[in-house]
C-alpha cells in the first residue's frame, strides 16, 4: 500500500534521499533502518504528504501524496519523531480536534479517545494540559492520535521512545494485530532487537540510498554477521565499534 | 453558512475545530506551566489589564469626540488609532499566527485543505484585533452617538470596524505574499525584513496623527482637508462620518467609495489563489530550516570582556538567537523603525538640537524616548521565547542565576545600547553639530536608559528566553511604555539647556544617575538572589 519510485530529495546541494524505490504491502510491518541523518525522517515527511520530492513519485494507499495529498492524508496515521503536540489543549482536547480533522462524529469519537487513554492508562489524566504531561505519557497521546481514525496505512517513527514497559508491550501488540487485519505499518526505530521481532521485512538505508532489503535472516546472511545490530553497523561503515569507543573515551580524558 | 463555507473552499468542521481549538490556545498560552489557579489568574489579571488599557484609548478619542464639533477630525483620529492599536497588536503579537511551524509539524499530516488552514489563522486574527476594537471603539461611539446623533454614531463604529479589518487584511496579506513570493530557503529572514518594513509604516503612520492630533487640538479641534491628507487611507473612513451626518460632496463620497473598494480588494486578495497553495509553502518555510546553513563563527568573536562562564554563556546564547529566533531579532530590529522616524520628526519640530542651548519648543523628544526605552524593550523580548524549553540547562547546570541575570543586562548594553548609541551620536552630530555636547546629551540618556533598565531587572529578574511566548501582553506594555517615557522625555527636553548651564550642574546630574544606579544595583542583587533561587523551569 506504499509506493516509491526513484524518490529523491535534495536541500539545497545536500541529498537527503536519493532514488529509493519502496514497496510495502498490507499486512507488512516495514521495519526501516538507517543511521542518524541517513533520510528516514525525510522519506517518512514525504510520505505523509509534509514535503514534496525533489522527483521521483510515491503513493499511499493507491493515492498519489503530491497529486492526491488529501485522499491520501485521510488514509494516513502518523506518530512523528518530535512529539510536536498543542502544548495548551487536554489529552482529551487534542483527540477531539483529531477526530473532527478526520470527520468522525462526536459519539464515535468520543468513544475512541475514551478506548484510546483508557488502553494506555491515560484516563485519570484526560482534562489535564499536555504541557504537563511526561514524554512518555505524551508519546501515548500521538500513539492514540494516529489510529483513532483507523488509517489503512500507519508511519511510526520511533513510537516506543519514552514508553514504559507495559505500554510499549501493548503498542507492540497492537502493531502486529494491526498487521494482520491487512493494514500497512512502516516502522522506524533504531532499537534493533525490537525491529528484528516486530517487522516482518526491513530496508535499512544510509546517506539517503537504499543498501539493504530482506527479512532480517536475509541480512544477516548477506553479510556474514550473528546478529541484525552487527549486519547494521556492518552496512553503515562501523566496523570497529571497540576502537571507536576506546577513542571516545580517550578523547575525553585528553581535553 | 455551512453553505457559504462550501462555496469558498472551506472544510467547515475542519475550520469550527481549528478554530476553537486555535482560541483556546490564545487564551491559554500566557500562562503555560504554572499552576491551575496561578494559570487562571495570571490569564485573568492580563485580560482587564488589556480591557483597561484599550478602554483609556478609548477615553482619549471619546474626549475629543466630545469636544470637536470637525466629523473629520474626530473620524480621521479615531480611524488612525485604531489602525495603529490593529497594527501593533499583529506586528507584535500574531507576527508568527500566519507562520507559526508548530501548526506544520502537529497538522501538516492531516487532511486539512490549505485554504481551510488559511482561514483558520485569518478568523485567528481577526478575532483579536476586532475585539481590540470593540473595546477601544464603544467608549468614542457611544459619545458620538450621544453628541453628534445615531447615524454619526453607526457611521463612527462602520469606520472604526472597517478599519480594523483593513489594517488586518492588509497585514495579512503582506505576509502572505511574502509567503509565495520569496523562495523558501529565504522566506524566514525575508519575513523579518516584511516586518520592519511595516513597523516603519506603522509607527510613521502613528507619529503622523500624533502630530495631526496635537495640532489639530492646538487649532480649536478642527481639521483642514487638503489632497495630501486625503491619501491618507484613514481619510477615507473617516469620511463615513460626514456622509452620515448628510454632507455628500464628492471630497466625502469618493473617499468613503475608496475604502469600501479597498477592502473588497483586501478580501477577494486573501480568497484567491493565495490561499490555496498557503499550507505547501509554509511548509516549504518549515523545512527550508534543514538547509545546510553556513558556519557559525561565534568562536572567532572576540567577547574577551566577558570573563565569567556565565557572562560568556549568555553572550553566546544572544549573540546566536539573535542570528536564528525571528521574535527575538524583530524585537531588536523592530527600534530602528521608531528611531529613524523619531529623528525625522524630531529634526522637523525641533526637539532634535544642541542639547546645550534652550529647546525651540516643548513636549517629548522622540529620540530621548526612544533611547531611554530601548534596553528595557530589550529586555522585555530576552525573556521570552518559542524556544523556552531549552532552559532547563539553566536549571540542571551549576551557573549562578543571579550572575545569569547580570550578565543579560550587561550584554544587552554591550552588544545593543553601546552600538546604538555610537550611531546615534554620529546621526545627531551630522544633524545638529556639536560633537561634545551630543557626546554629554547621548551619555547622559544611555545612562539614564541603563537605570530604567536595572529597575526592569529589579522589579522582574528572568533567565534569558526562559519564558513561552506569549500573544496580547507586548503590545500594550509598549504602548504604556511609550506613555511613560514620553513625560519623561519632556522634562528632559525642556530642562536640558539649564542641566548643561555648568560644568558642575552637568556633574551633579550625571553623579545623581551614577548614585542612583549604584544603589538600585545594590537592591537588585539582594532582590535578584532571593529571586533567582525560587525560579522554576516553565518548560
Amino acid at each position: 500500500m506504499i509506493r516509491t519510485e526513484h524518490l529523491s530529495r535534495e536541500y539545497g546541494p545536500k541529498v537527503a534521499l536519493d532514488d529509493l524505490n519502496l514497496r510495502v504491502d498490507p499486512g507488512e510491518i516495514l521495519g526501516f533502518l538507517g543511521p542518524n541523518g541517513a533520510g528516514k525522517s525525510t522519506t517518512v515527511k514525504i510520505l505523509t504528504g509534509m514535503i514534496r520530492p525533489t522527483s521521483g513519485r510515491a503513493t499511499v494507499a493507491g493515492f498519489d501524496i503530491v497529486d492526491q495529498a488529501l485522499e491520501a492524508k485521510k488514509r494516513i496515521g502518523y506518530v512523528p519523531e518530535t512529539a510536536a503536540l498543542y502544548d495548551g489543549l487536554t489529552a482529551a482536547e487534542y483527540l477531539d480536534l483529531v477526530s473532527a480533522l478526520h470527520h468522525l462524529d462526536r459519539k464515535t469519537a468520543s468513544v475512541r479517545s475514551g478506548e484510546l487513554l483508557e488502553l494506555f492508562g491515560l484516563a485519570d489524566e484526560r482534562h489535564q494540559r499536555l504541557s504537563e504531561f511526561s514524554k512518555g505519557m505524551r508519546q501515548k497521546v500521538l500513539i492514540a492520535a494516529s489510529l483513532i481514525h483507523r488509517p489503512a496505512v500507519l508511519f511510526l517513527d520511533e513510537p516506543l521512545d519514552g514508553l514504559d514497559a507495559n505500554a510499549a508491550l501493548i503498542v507492540k501488540e497492537v502493531l502486529k494485530q494491526l498487521a494482520a487485519q491487512g493494514k500497512t505499518i512502516l516502522f522506524c526505530s533504531h532499537i534493533l532487537d525490537v525491529v528484528e521481532r516486530m517487522c516482518t521485512r526491513i530496508v535499512i538505508i544510509n546517506q539517503g540510498r537504499q543498501i539493504a532489503d530482506g527479512t532480517s535472516a536475509a541480512i544477516r546472511e548477506q553479510t556474514g554477521t550473528a546478529t541484525l545490530e552487527e549486519a547494521f553497523s556492518r552496512l553503515t561503515g562501523v566496523h570497529d565499534v571497540e576502537r571507536v569507543a576506546a577513542d571516545f573515551i580517550s578523547a575525553l580524558e585528553r581535553s | 453558512m455551512r453553505t457559504l463555507f462550501d462555496w469558498l473552499g472551506v472544510d467547515f468542521d475542519q475550520w469550527k475545530a481549528l478554530t476553537i481549538v486555535a482560541l483556546k490556545l490564545d487564551f491559554r498560552l500566557s500562562a503555560v506551566g504554572r499552576s491551575q489557579f496561578r494559570r487562571n489568574a495570571g490569564t485573568i489579571a492580563g485580560l482587564v489589564g488589556q480591557f483597561i488599557f484599550y478602554t483609556l484609548v478609548g477615553a482619549f478619542l471619546a474626549f475629543l469626540a466630545w469636544f470637536s464639533n470637525s466629523l473629520f477630525l474626530i473620524g480621521t483620529v479615531s480611524v488612525s488609532y485604531t489602525m495603529f492599536i490593529v497594527g501593533t497588536a499583529v506586528l507584535l503579537d500574531h507576527n508568527s499566527a500566519l507562520a507559526s511551524p508548530i501548526d506544520y509539524s502537529v497538522l501538516g499530516f492531516r487532511p486539512i485543505p490549505s485554504r481551510t488552514y488559511f482561514a483558520v489563522r485569518l478568523t485567528n486574527v481577526l478575532v483579536y484585533t476586532l475585539t481590540i476594537t470593540s473595546v477601544a471603539a464603544w467608549l468614542p461611539v457611544t459619545t458620538v452617538f450621544v453628541r453628534h446623533g445615531p447615524a454619526v454614531g453607526v457611521a463612527t463604529a462602520a469606520a472604526l470596524f472597517g478599519s480594523s479589518l483593513a489594517t488586518a487584511f492588509s497585514m495579512l496579506l503582506a505576509y502572505a505574499w511574502m509567503l509565495k513570493l520569496v523562495g523558501a530557503d529565504a522566506l524566514r529572514r525575508a519575513l523579518s525584513y516584511v516586518q520592519l518594513v511595516m513597523s516603519f509604516l506603522v509607527y510613521g503612520g502613528y507619529f503622523f496623527v500624533a502630530r495631526v492630533a496635537a495640532r489639530s487640538v492646538m487649532s480649536a479641534f478642527t481639521l483642514t482637508k487638503s489632497p495630501l491628507l486625503l491619501l491618507y487611507p484613514a481619510t477615507w473612513f473617516a469620511s463615513y462620518l460626514e456622509v452620515a451626518s448628510g454632507k455628500t460632496g464628492l471630497l466625502e463620497l469618493i473617499p468613503a467609495a475608496a475604502s469600501i473598494l479597498l477592502l473588497a480588494g483586501l478580501a477577494a486578495g486573501l480568497g484567491g489563489r493565495l490561499s490555496l497553495d498557503y499550507s505547501e509553502r509554509l511548509g516549504q518555510m518549515t523545512t527550508a530550516a534543514a538547509l545546510p546553513k553556513r558556519a557559525a563563527r561565534s568562536s572567532e568573536w572576540p567577547a574577551w570582556w566577558f570573563v565569567t562562564g556565565e557572562a560568556r554563556a549568555v553572550a553566546l546564547l544572544i549573540r546566536r538567537q539573535f542570528a536564528n529566533d525571528q521574535r527575538f531579532r524583530m524585537g531588536v530590529l523592530g527600534i530602528l523603525p521608531m528611531t529613524v522616524i523619531y529623528l525625522l520628526i524630531g529634526l522637523r519640530d525641533g526637539t532634535v538640537h544642541d542639547p546645550f542651548l534652550p529647546a525651540p519648543r516643548g513636549g517629548p523628544s522622540p529620540v530621548t524616548m526612544v533611547l531611554i526605552m530601548m534596553p528595557s524593550l530589550l529586555k522585555l523580548h530576552l525573556t521570552r521565547s518559542e524556544g523556552y524549553r531549552a532552559s532547563w540547562v539553566f536549571f540542571v547546570s551549576p551557573a549562578d542565576r543571579v550572575k545569569i541575570v547580570r550578565a543579560s543586562k550587561d550584554v544587552l548594553v554591550a552588544f545593543f545600547l553601546v552600538p546604538y548609541l555610537i550611531v546615534l551620536t554620529l546621526v545627531y552630530t551630522y544633524m545638529v553639530g556639536s560633537l561634545w555636547h551630543v557626546i554629554v546629551h547621548l551619555a547622559l540618556q544611555g545612562l539614564l536608559g541603563y537605570l530604567v533598565l536595572q529597575v526592569a531587572m529589579l522589579m522582574d529578574p528572568a533567565l534569558p528566553f526562559s519564558r513561552p511566548a506569549r500573544r496580547g501582553g507586548n503590545s500594550m506594555v509598549m504602548l504604556v511604555f511609550l506613555a511613560a517615557m514620553g513625560a519623561l522625555s519632556a522634562v528632559l527636553n525642556a530642562y536640558s539647556a539649564s542641566l548643561y548651564a555648568s560644568v558642575q550642574s552637568t556633574l551633579a546630574v550625571f553623579a545623581a544617575i551614577l548614585l542612583a544606579g549604584v544603589i538600585v544595583d545594590r537592591l537588585t542583587r539582594a532582590r535578584v538572589e532571593r529571586q533567582t533561587a525560587s525560579l522554576e523551569f516553565e518548560g
